[in-house]
């Protein structure tokens, strides 16, 4: 397809977005280009954290020298033509911004050959006007180069970053695109210095190794898992090998990196205690999706994906993540086939991979037949079922009841608590069992999200902790946001003295507390500075509340119902239910009275 | 082997050593009391979580073939209590032990005394003679500012300090710290550092004495306290304390002075709208008077005058109430004294007209203005 300019019913479509928020977001937008165009070799080569200079160069299909003058003029694509074409993009670009907007800010050269053709142009831009055009003879594909970025725009350029953070965000987008394309040569060079040189690879392994270095290879384990509406591929690392910072989890969706806090947790929940606390694991995943069922938002800084069923997908890498762990290292799926017998038709095979054990809703859709429906599951896969936990299973059985909403009014008789874990009210005529960590970390988050600043607590004691140098970086950039979540801190040469603390959180926290914020905090610029506060908000909930396990006395345990009452919180800040509603119907069918 | 006790004997024998026995343990042996066999009328009783180690004696009667023992202690302590006669007989044979009163018999199995930890004694000389009721209300005075929670192992606890012809004790957690300290006769300068479990243990053990003087000794690893005829020994916790006089401020720029129950009551009220809100309430310290202020999004605001006596400048500052009501209510004087450094530094506070202990508390973080 050539080069269009679109049609002003189109533009007004799609979303506008900034296009260039710092060096990562160019670097970003050239690469995507260079895949859009089918290159097999990119190299990418920055100085002073992309400030002064940046090179992105492919032997994807170029550009004609018309072509290439249309490039930069806004709204100009080849990737698509009507409205309808928005429906079924498969290329990165669509909106025909990136170029223009890039070339806007900066003074830069594009030089293009055109596949088939041995002549190409060269274009000096200084912003949007042509300095020098020249001809030359190469092979085809596309170098674009960016010297002084934002230089006619002071007041944006004043917000970059300094250039080790700049630099650093540009090499995570460089490992991302390496990591998620093995099949494309990547080159990188930092200062004059070549950091990547990856090859063509059928597999992401090396590359993983070479850009974790902590990692050994006996420390991978692969995943390679899928289900009727979507498949994990990648690589986790096992517990042994882990980090203080998320910085090694990775998601792609339909080879889009996403950043989504609820992919994190499922990783994390998948080790569950095979992790200590405060220590995350390395593993990037490959999540292929239909994307019927997905919306990947398309706006040009947002890294956040909406799952139709995003709880379906949670539990099914947390299961990925378990089994592959516990087999350390073989492919799971066939251990729930193995268990059927032999003889069951293809068409009954195939209709039992759909894996419906990890979509409860779906398979129970009124409540009042819910047994009887699973009584008929259970028959038919029974094989299926046994390969279960029996947690598992009752999850599955009452999934359903998460439609219903409770009108809390009035008052509830107190059980008891259940194995250092739920706390079981009766409540009119049901008996409700209470998640103790998930209804203590939703009043946690409903009291940060009351209160719009966050009360800081001075310390007696000033607590020093080392970082990384980026994160030190980091943490005297977003100074002011980290006042404004209620931490006091200070630097002393490479330590971080924490000196207040946010007023609901337990001193045991102090330090992994401050260090999801960091990491949080690492988003903020590309992602929304809401997103990020709400982030860590749930962040701090998450942290302290009270855990599975810790003792409640009664009294603790029943101000934590009134809380929840008063309030009326049903689901917990990610999402998961607080409580589980059982009634008398319910009992009465179960022991078939 | 049988002897007969007094119920009372027993009885305040067991509730002496309780304090030790382990609850939790994996060594089955430790959820034991030891019997140990000292003379024909006289048996120790010894209980240890391996941490703390209690010892104290009971004098039997009737007594023949005496040897030592080991029984469940929560078992035992029960069945005691619940006796009917102010007999009780003990008779052991085989691996176990009959305990008889009136018509009432128990049989308990017993374990190997020889498996029972030995009992660790203090071997050096440091002992000092101290008035038990003094160091029960130092205990009282600064325990509860120790940090709860057992994974801050440095803070879980209390800080004892000989230094000067004193001895000192501070306890801390992130966000105040309560020193009491009393005269000494001996000179000796050391200091170590003791776990809140044993502390507990301490406070518990010294209500159950009769006599008032407690002789105190260490050595480089354990800390005995002797009364009566109880001993209980502690271990020494390996870490270094904070250094707690850097916290101590060394001047005030404002000092209050307050009727203490007066202050409480405001300080009560104003909470009620922080506990739904902030967590803060905001001083406003002008001239005699203080404005106590509270806000809640939703519940509204509280505010509240209280006269009191000042010296040096105004002052604005942010306080927990929680801190500040635990800490007014240990103090026992009428008039407490409030010393402020600035609106972000700690705040002290101590009792008038007694000496030898305050608290200090660090307030709520106030953006400059
Ligand atoms: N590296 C390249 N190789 C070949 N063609 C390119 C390259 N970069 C850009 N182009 C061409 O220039 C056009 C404009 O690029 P630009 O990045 O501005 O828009 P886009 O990729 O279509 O959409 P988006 O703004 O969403 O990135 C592309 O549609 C493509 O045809
Ligand atoms: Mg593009």
């Amino acid at each position: 397809m050539k080069i269009k300019r679109l049609s002003q019913n189109v533009i007004s479509k799609i979303a506008a977005g900034e296009v260039v928020t710092g060096g990562y977001s160019i670097v970003k937008e050239l690469i995507e280009n260079s895949i859009d165009a089918g290159s097999s070799k990119i190299s990418i080569e920055i100085k002073n954290g992309g400030k002064e200079y940046i090179k992105v160069k492919d032997n994807g299909s170029g550009m004609s020298p018309d072509e290439l003058k249309l490039a930069i003029l806004p709204h100009t694509t080849s990737k698509i033509e009507k409205i309808k074409d928005l429906d079924s993009i498969s290329t990165f670009g669509f909106r025909g911004e990136a170029l223009h907007t890039i070339t806007s800010v900066c003074r830069s050269k594009i030089s293009s050959v055109e596949e088939g053709s041995e002549v190409g142009l060269s274009l000096e831009l200084s912003g949007m006007n042509i300095q020098r055009e020249s001809s030359f003879s190469g092979t085809s594909g596309t170098s674009i180069e960016i010297f002084d970025l934002l230089f006619n725009t002071p007041a944006r350029r004043k917000f970059l970053k300094s250039s080790m953070m700049e630099g650093r965000m540009i090499t995570e987008v460089v490992q991302r695109f390496s990591l998620c394309y093995p099949q494309i040569e990547f080159e990188y060079i930092k200062d004059g210095q070549k950091v990547y040189n990856f090859v063509k690879a059928v597999d992401r392994k090396e590359r993983i190794l070479r850009i974790f270095p902590i990692l050994n290879e006996e420390d991978l384990i692969q995943i390679d898992d899928f289900g009727s509406k979507l498949s994990v591929k990648g690589y986790i690392s096992l517990p042994r090998t882990s980090r203080g910072n998320r910085v090694g989890e990775m998601f792609f969706v339909n080879n889009r990196y996403v950043k989504q806090n609820s992919l994190n947790n499922a990783l994390e929940r998948g080790y569950g205690e095979m992790l200590n606390k405060g220590r995350f694991p390395i593993a990037i995943l490959m999540i292929e999706i239909d994307p019927e069922q997905v919306d990947v938002n398309i706006h040009p800084q947002k890294l956040e994906v909406k799952f139709s069923n995003n709880a379906e997908i949670n539990e099914f890498i947390k299961k990925a993540v378990r089994t592959s762990l516990k087999g350390s290292g073989g492919f799971n799926l066939d251990i729930s086939h193995n268990t059927f017998n032999k003889t069951i038709s293809t068409d009954e095979l195939e209709r039992l991979s759909d894996r419906k054990e990890v979509y409860p809703e779906k398979t129970f859709k009124a409540d009042n037949s819910h047994y009887v429906n699973n009584q008929k599951t259970g028959d038919k896969y029974n094989g299926f079922q046994n390969s279960f936990s029996s947690i598992e299973m009752e999850r599955k059985i009452f999934r359903p009841f998460k439609e219903e909403k409770i009108n809390f009014t009035g008052t509830y008789d107190f059980i008891g608590v259940f194995g250092e874990r739920y706390i079981l009210i009766q409540f009119e005529k049901n008996l409700l069992i209470v998640d103790q960590h998930a209804a203590h970390e939703r009043i946690l988050y409903e009291k940060f999200k009351e209160n719009k600043t966050i009360e800081s607590q001075k310390l007696l004691l000033p607590l020093s902790i080392k970082m990384e140098d980026f994160e030190l970086e980091l943490a005297k950039d977003k100074i002011n946001r980290i006042n404004e979540i209620g931490f006091g801190i200070d630097f002393d040469k490479k330590d971080i003295i924490i000196n207040a603390i946010p007023v609901i959180i337990s001193e045991r926290y102090t330090e992994e507390t401050f260090r999801e914020v960091i990491e949080e905090l690492r988003f903020e610029g590309i992602e929304e500075s809401e997103k990020i506060f709400k982030n860590i908000i749930e962040t701090l909930a998450c942290k302290n509340a009270i855990k599975t396990g810790d003792v409640l006395k009664e009294d603790q345990a029943r101000e934590l119902i009134d809380e929840i009452f008063e309030k009326n919180l049903l689901v917990c800040p990610h999402g998961r239910p607080i409580y589980m509603k059982i009634t008398f119907k319910d009992l009465d069918r179960f022991f078939s009275r | 082997m049988k002897f007969s006790v007094e119920k009372k004997q027993i009885s305040f024998g067991m509730d002496k050593v309780s304090g030790a026995v382990a609850s939790k343990t994996i060594r089955p042996i430790l959820s034991g009391v030891m019997f140990k066999n000292k003379d024909e009328s006289t048996y120790e009783l010894i209980s240890t979580d391996l941490e703390t180690y209690i010892k104290t004696e009971i004098t039997v009667y009737n007594s023949s073939e005496l040897e030592s023992f080991v029984v469940e202690a929560v078992l035992l302590k029960e069945i005691v209590k619940n006796l009917p006669e102010d007999e009780i007989v003990f008779e052991k044979d085989g691996r176990n032990i009959f305990v008889k009163s009136g018509k009432a018999t128990f049989k308990l199995p017993t374990m190997n005394p020889e498996e029972f930890p030995e009992f660790q004694n203090t071997n050096v000389d440091n002992e000092i003679t101290f008035s038990l009721s003094v160091l029960e209300l130092m205990l009282e005075r600064s325990v509860f500012c120790a940090n709860r929670d057992e994974l801050m192992k440095h803070l879980n606890g209390l800080f004892w300090e000989y230094s000067g012809g004193y001895l000192r004790l501070v306890a801390a957690d992130g966000f105040r710290m309560a020193l009491a300290e009393e005269k000494i006769t001996k000179e000796i300068e050391s200091s170590f550092f003791l776990t809140l479990k044993s502390m507990t243990e301490l406070l518990n053990t010294l209500k159950t004495s009769n006599s008032d003087e407690l002789k105190v000794n260490f050595d480089d690893t354990k800390v005995s306290f002797k009364f009566d005829k109880t001993t209980l020994v502690t271990r020494i916790v390996d870490i270094e304390f904070p250094n707690y006089k850097g916290i101590i401020p060394k001047g005030f720029k404002t000092k209050i002075f307050v009727n203490r129950n007066e202050f409480i009551q405001s300080i009560r009220r104003s909470e009620i709208t922080a506990r739904l809100g902030s967590h803060s309430i905001l001083m406003n310290i002008n001239d005699n008077i203080i404005k106590l202020k509270s806000s809640s999004p939703e519940q509204g605001e509280a505010d509240e005058d209280i006269f009191v006596k000042k010296e040096g400048e105004d002052l604005k500052i942010s306080l927990n109430p929680k801190y500040l009501l635990e800490s007014l209510r240990k103090v026992d004087s009428e008039e407490v004294e409030l010393g402020f450094v600035g609106y972000n530094l700690p705040v002290q506070i101590s009792p008038i007209d007694i000496e030898g202990y305050f608290y200090i508390v660090m307030p709520i973080r106030l953006i400059d203005e």
